[in-house]
C-alpha cells in the first residue's frame, strides 16, 4: 500500500472506531464530500440539466403536500411581430407565465453492512470501498430515471411527438457517418421551437466509430488525435459530447441530443447525497442518501438518433 | 388536476415504525392505478403495486405521500413506498370501508376490485385474505383535521378453501 493510500486509510479507521462522537462525524462529512464529488463528476444528467442547489428556507411549498417543491419557469414564445399598414394597431396579446413544479424524492441506496476488522484488511483507499458501490447506485438511478422519461417523452422511434408535431426519436440509416451525424443534428432544429444542439450524450463503445472517421471524413488533424487520445469528452459539431459508460441506459449506435439547459427543464437538489455511517460495536452499515428532483418542461429540447 | 386537502389520505403509523428492521416495499404503481396514502395494495406479476388483496396475495399499506404534481415530464416520480402487512405493525388509515361497523379483533381485508377497491374493510375468512386486525376501532384525529381513521394490525392470512 503507497504511503498516502495507508495514511488516509489511518486517519479514516481511527475516526470510524472512535467511540467519540465528533470523530464519527467527521469520518462520516469527509466520506460524503468524497461521495458528493464523484456523483457531481460522474452524473451525466447534473451536466445536461443545469442543477440548482437548494436551502430548505428556499423550498417552495405546494398545498396538499409535505413534500419539497421547486417551481421552475420556462422562457415565454411568442406568436411574432407582423407587418401592418399604416394607421394599424398591433394585436393584444395577454401574457401568462410557463411554470413547472418539480417535487423531491428520496433516493437511497442500498445499506451495505461490514464488520469493521474485515475492513482493516483492506489494501485500497478505503474511501473508495466504502463509497464505489454508494455512487455507483445513486448515479445509476439519477441517469436512469432522467434516460426514462426521455425515452417516454419521445415515445417510440419514428413516432410524433404530440406537443411538437415532430418526429424527434429517428432512425438514421448507413451507420456512423459525417453525413448521418449531421443529418442527426437537424434533430432539434426541426421542430417549431428550432433548438440548437448544445450536449450529445453517447457511449464509451459508439464513441469509437467517430474515432474510425479518416481526415478527409472528419476533416483534418482531429483524425490523428482522435486516434492517439481517443474521443474523450469534448466540443464536436459545435456541441459538448459528453461519452458515458452507461451502456444499459444509451444503447449502442444511439445519440441522445439536447438543446441548453434552459430550453429543457431543470434537475434540483434539496438535498446533496450524504453517505450515512454508523458503527455498532464491530458491526458497521452505511448507505447513501440524497433528496432530488427534476422535470423535461419542454420536450422539443430532447432528441434521440439510433444508427442502423 | 385536482388538488387534494392536506388530510384527504393519511396512513400514521402509530406503532412499529420508524426501526431499522421495518419491513417496507417500495413500487410503482401498476398502469392505470391511483394510489392513496393508507390504501391497501399488493405486488402484481410485475412487480408494481395493484389495489387490495385476494387470494395469497401480501397486503401492503402504502405510507408514503401522494404524488400529486406527478405528470408528464417529471423526472423522478411514481415510486411508493408501504408496509409490509406480514410485519406487524399498527396503523390508523382514512382509507377504509365507512359504512361497517369495527370491533376490535374484526378480521380486515381488502377488495381488488370496485369503489371501495384499495380501502380496508371486514374479512369473511377463510374466503377472503386478511390484511388486518382491528384494535381500536375508528378513532378521531383531531391532527388530522378531526378525521375518523380506523386503528388495527397488519397482519397476514392467506384465504384458502379448507375449513
Amino acid at each position: 500500500m503507497d504511503p498516502e493510500t495507508r495514511a488516509l486509510n489511518q486517519a479514516v479507521y481511527e475516526r470510524l472506531f472512535s467511540d467519540d462522537p465528533t470523530l464519527q462525524k467527521e469520518a462520516q462529512t469527509a466520506l460524503s464530500d468524497y461521495v458528493r464529488t464523484h456523483v457531481r463528476e460522474d452524473a451525466f444528467v447534473r451536466k445536461i440539466l443545469d442543477p440548482v442547489v437548494l436551502r430548505p428556507e428556499d423550498y417552495d411549498r405546494v398545498p396538499g403536500s409535505d413534500n419539497p417543491a421547486y417551481i421552475g419557469e420556462l422562457e415565454q414564445t411568442s406568436p411574432g411581430a407582423i407587418t401592418i399598414g399604416y394607421g394599424g394597431l398591433p394585436n393584444n396579446l395577454y401574457i401568462k407565465g410557463r411554470r413547472f413544479v418539480i417535487e423531491g424524492a428520496r433516493i437511497v441506496g442500498p445499506r451495505f453492512t461490514k464488520d469493521v476488522i474485515q475492513l482493516g484488511t483492506y489494501r485500497m483507499d478505503i474511501r473508495q470501498v466504502l463509497s464505489d458501490h454508494a455512487i455507483k447506485d445513486i448515479l445509476e438511478e439519477e441517469d436512469g430515471q432522467f434516460i426514462e422519461l426521455c425515452n417516454s417523452l419521445l415515445q417510440g422511434a419514428g413516432v410524433t411527438v404530440p406537443e411538437t408535431g415532430t418526429v424527434q426519436w429517428r432512425q438514421i440509416a448507413g451507420g456512423i457517418t459525417r453525413d448521418s451525424l449531421a443529418e442527426a443534428m437537424k434533430t432539434l432544429g426541426s421542430t417549431p421551437n428550432r433548438l440548437t444542439t448544445a450536449t450529445v450524450l453517447v457511449n464509451n463503445n459508439t464513441v469509437w466509430d467517430i474515432v474510425k472517421f479518416d481526415r478527409t471524413e472528419v476533416g483534418g488533424d482531429l483524425s490523428e488525435e482522435m486516434i492517439i487520445q481517443g474521443f474523450q469528452s469534448r466540443k464536436f459539431m459545435n456541441a459538448n459530447w459528453i461519452v458515458t459508460n452507461k451502456q444499459d441506459l444509451v444503447p449502442d449506435n444511439t445519440i441522445f441530443l439536447f438543446a441548453a439547459p434552459k430550453f429543457i427543464g431543470k434537475f434540483v437538489i434539496f438535498e446533496d447525497t450524504q453517505l450515512y455511517i454508523h458503527r455498532d460495536a464491530y458491526l458497521l452499515e452505511f448507505f447513501p442518501y440524497e433528496c432530488v428532483g427534476g422535470a423535461i418542461a419542454n420536450v422539443a429540447g430532447i432528441g434521440r438518433v439510433d444508427f442502423t | 388536476m385536482t388538488l387534494s386537502q392536506m388530510y384527504d389520505h393519511v396512513l400514521n403509523p402509530v406503532k412499529g415504525w420508524p426501526h431499522k428492521a421495518a419491513v417496507d416495499k417500495a413500487a410503482e404503481a401498476a398502469e392505470g392505478v391511483t394510489i392513496t396514502t393508507g390504501c391497501v395494495v399488493h405486488l402484481d406479476s410485475n412487480g408494481d403495486f395493484a389495489l387490495g388483496v385476494s387470494g395469497t396475495t401480501m397486503g401492503i399499506v402504502i405510507l408514503s405521500d401522494d404524488n400529486i404534481w406527478d405528470y408528464e415530464g417529471n423526472m423522478i416520480n411514481g415510486a411508493r413506498v408501504g408496509l409490509v402487512c406480514g410485519y406487524c405493525y399498527e396503523v390508523e388509515t382514512t382509507e377504509y370501508v365507512t359504512s361497517n361497523d369495527y370491533s376490535p379483533n374484526d378480521l380486515l381485508t381488502s377488495d381488488t376490485s370496485g369503489g371501495d377497491a384499495g380501502k380496508v374493510t371486514l374479512a369473511s375468512y377463510p374466503t377472503d385474505c386478511v390484511c388486518g386486525v382491528v384494535s381500536d376501532g375508528v378513532v378521531q384525529v383531531k391532527t388530522y383535521g378531526n378525521k375518523n381513521l380506523l386503528r388495527f394490525w397488519t397482519t397476514y392470512l392467506p384465504a384458502h378453501t379448507h375449513s
